[in-house]
């Protein structure tokens, strides 16, 4: 034996692990190695506790439980890793399921984030869309709207007649387009929800104020609100505009008043493909289909594209307008995260209330 | 190796150990006391792995009394020959009570030790000899038990503060 493996042999002698011929030849080598004289002499006094049962059992116990054999213990976890794999699996559906939900519900409904000009930028702190649970067969709408405003009007604004609803860019894929029936669920469902999220709303300051078409010589006059519905939206540019004594529909000027026997339209020019319709809530309160046009990208449209829209009497009118868009079920089209949803908006639609009161 | 041999080489030994920690004209006297008793009391053991350990073990117990007798009166290494009593292996109260403290620092330190040095510990406690450890613990060679066994030794040794003895600490 060399030295290297006498020394080897040293961690058994307290413990009585070696075996005679270690024990000899550890012993030999330690006559004429005074370094491993020493050790072994220093090894005596564990040696000595050790040697007595008792203090063996009581450090054995120190010890604690032994642990199965290197077998059983590969075998027991051999045992285990089915039940593991089945229980990873187990989670890995759930997680899936649960990531998969979100996205479904932010990509059928959209909806828009209607921002004046003016008030864009008080606005931009606003509540972001948040998913919203619907019942069973409804179209679940993404949405978390801010505070029906209703400003005065400023004696001498000079507004513009384009309205840019949202900031959010997004050229989505032509698909098929909601059918009409379908765009009269999403109004209704819009309406429950939008009466729901206004009661707690405090009153913002009037510079936030919403959408008015025309600077009024009095602001009790006339008015044209727009409800702001919070939500991702592709850009949409409307207008409202007004006919005129040659029959043709311009935008309404500066401190025009809506009176009783004006016939107006909204011109919207949407930033991607779709369908844009216009309601106008019934005397019933029901949601009422105005007009309904397929539209491309960049191209302007008026609704209703015959006629107008007129009140014979007084009257405080509830336009919606509702942008779909083409269904997006591709994954690569969802965004990933809640702010790329705000501003990419993925498909679904995008709704802006207008409120008109004619005198 | 006869008898004679093995006591002249083991008196080198003591005398070279003892002189480490006593002095050298103690450690000489030390020496002669501890191959007096191999004579008179353990004439009948013969072999080397009895006589070595034996020795040892004589050795350690005359090192500790003559410690405990100089702390008592106070000195240092300045212990006369003519103090030093022969040791009775049967344990002595002082005894005892060191092997006590050991054991009780010895189990707190095992139980701080990792799980493969705790069943390292328990397969040689339990009088396995180190083939039979490398089987349980299914190491490749028995090369790496003795590496496993010097570090937890090591890492024990550690855990006690260096020493076995808690005395000396």
């Amino acid at each position: 034996m060399s030295r290297e493996d006498i020394q080897k042999l040293l961690g058994g002698y307290a413990t009585h692990t070696l075996t005679a011929e270690e024990r000899r030849a550890l012993f030999e080598a330690a006559l004429d190695d005074q370094e491993l004289f020493d050790a072994l002499a220093k090894e005596q006094a564990l040696r000595e506790v050790l040697q007595d049962p008792p203090a063996r059992q009581q450090v054995i116990e120190a010890l604690g439980p032994a642990r199965e054999p290197r077998p059983a213990r590969a075998w027991h976890w051999l045992r285990r890793t089915p039940a593991l794999a089945m229980a990873g699996l187990v989670v890995l559906i759930v997680a899936g399921m649960v990531l998969r939900l979100p996205k479904q519900a932010r990509h059928e409904v959209i909806v828009a984030d209607a921002v004046s000009p003016q008030a864009a930028t008080p606005q931009s702190g606003a509540p972001h869309p948040t998913t919203t649970g619907l019942p069973e067969n409804a179209l679940p709408l993404t949405l978390s709207r801010k505070a029906k405003q209703t400003a005065r009007l400023p004696e001498s604004a000079a507004l513009g007649d384009q309205h840019v609803l949202s900031e959010a860019a997004n050229k989505p894929a032509a698909a098929p387009v909601p059918s009409q029936p379908e765009a009269v669920g999403a109004m209704r469902q819009l309406d429950e929800l939008t009466k729901k999220s206004q009661a707690p709303q405090p009153p913002p300051p009037a510079p936030s104020a919403n959408f008015v078409v025309g600077a009024l010589p009095s602001a009790s006059l006339s008015r044209a609100k727009v409800q702001t519905i919070t939500g991702a939206i592709a850009d949409i540019k409307y207008t409202v505009v007004l006919k005129g004594a040659d029959g043709t529909y311009t935008p309404a000027p500066p401190g025009n008043v809506f009176h009783i026997g004006d016939s107006i339209r909204i011109q919207a020019e949407p930033a991607a493909a779709g369908r844009l319709s216009l309601f106008r809530r019934g005397a019933g309160g029901d949601w009422e289909a105005v007009s309904s046009l397929d539209v491309e990208n960049g191209q302007r449209y008026e609704l209703p594209s015959s006629g107008g829209i007129e009140s014979p009497t007084p009257a405080h009118l509830e336009l919606r307008l509702l942008f779909s868009r083409p269904d997006q079920s591709s994954q690569a089209m969802l965004p990933r995260s809640d702010a790329a949803a705000q501003q990419a908006g993925a498909a679904g639609y995008a709704a802006i209330k207008i409120e008109l009161e004619f005198r | 190796m006869e008898r004679e041999e093995i006591l002249l080489k083991l008196r080198e030994r003591i005398v070279a150990f003892a002189a480490s920690r006593l002095g050298g004209d103690t450690a000489e006297d030390l020496a002669q006391e501890v191959l007096i008793l191999l004579h008179e009391k353990y004439n009948h053991v013969n072999q080397l792995e009895e006589l070595v350990p034996l020795s040892l073990q004589i050795a350690r117990f005359k090192i500790m009394s003559l410690r405990r007798k100089s702390q008592r009166h106070g000195e240092s290494t300045q212990v006369s020959i003519a103090d030093i009593q022969l040791p009775d292996l049967d344990a002595d109260p002082a005894t005892l009570v060191e092997r006590k403290l050991m054991l009780e620092h010895l189990t707190r330190a095992v139980g701080q030790l990792g799980e493969r040095c705790r069943d390292l510990l328990r397969l040689k406690l339990q009088g396995h000899d180190f083939a039979e450890i490398q089987k349980r613990m299914g190491a490749q060679s028995i090369n790496t038990i003795y590496t496993w066994d010097h570090r937890c030794r090591k890492q024990l040794l550690e855990l006690m503060g260096g020493d076995w003895e808690p005395e000396k600490r």
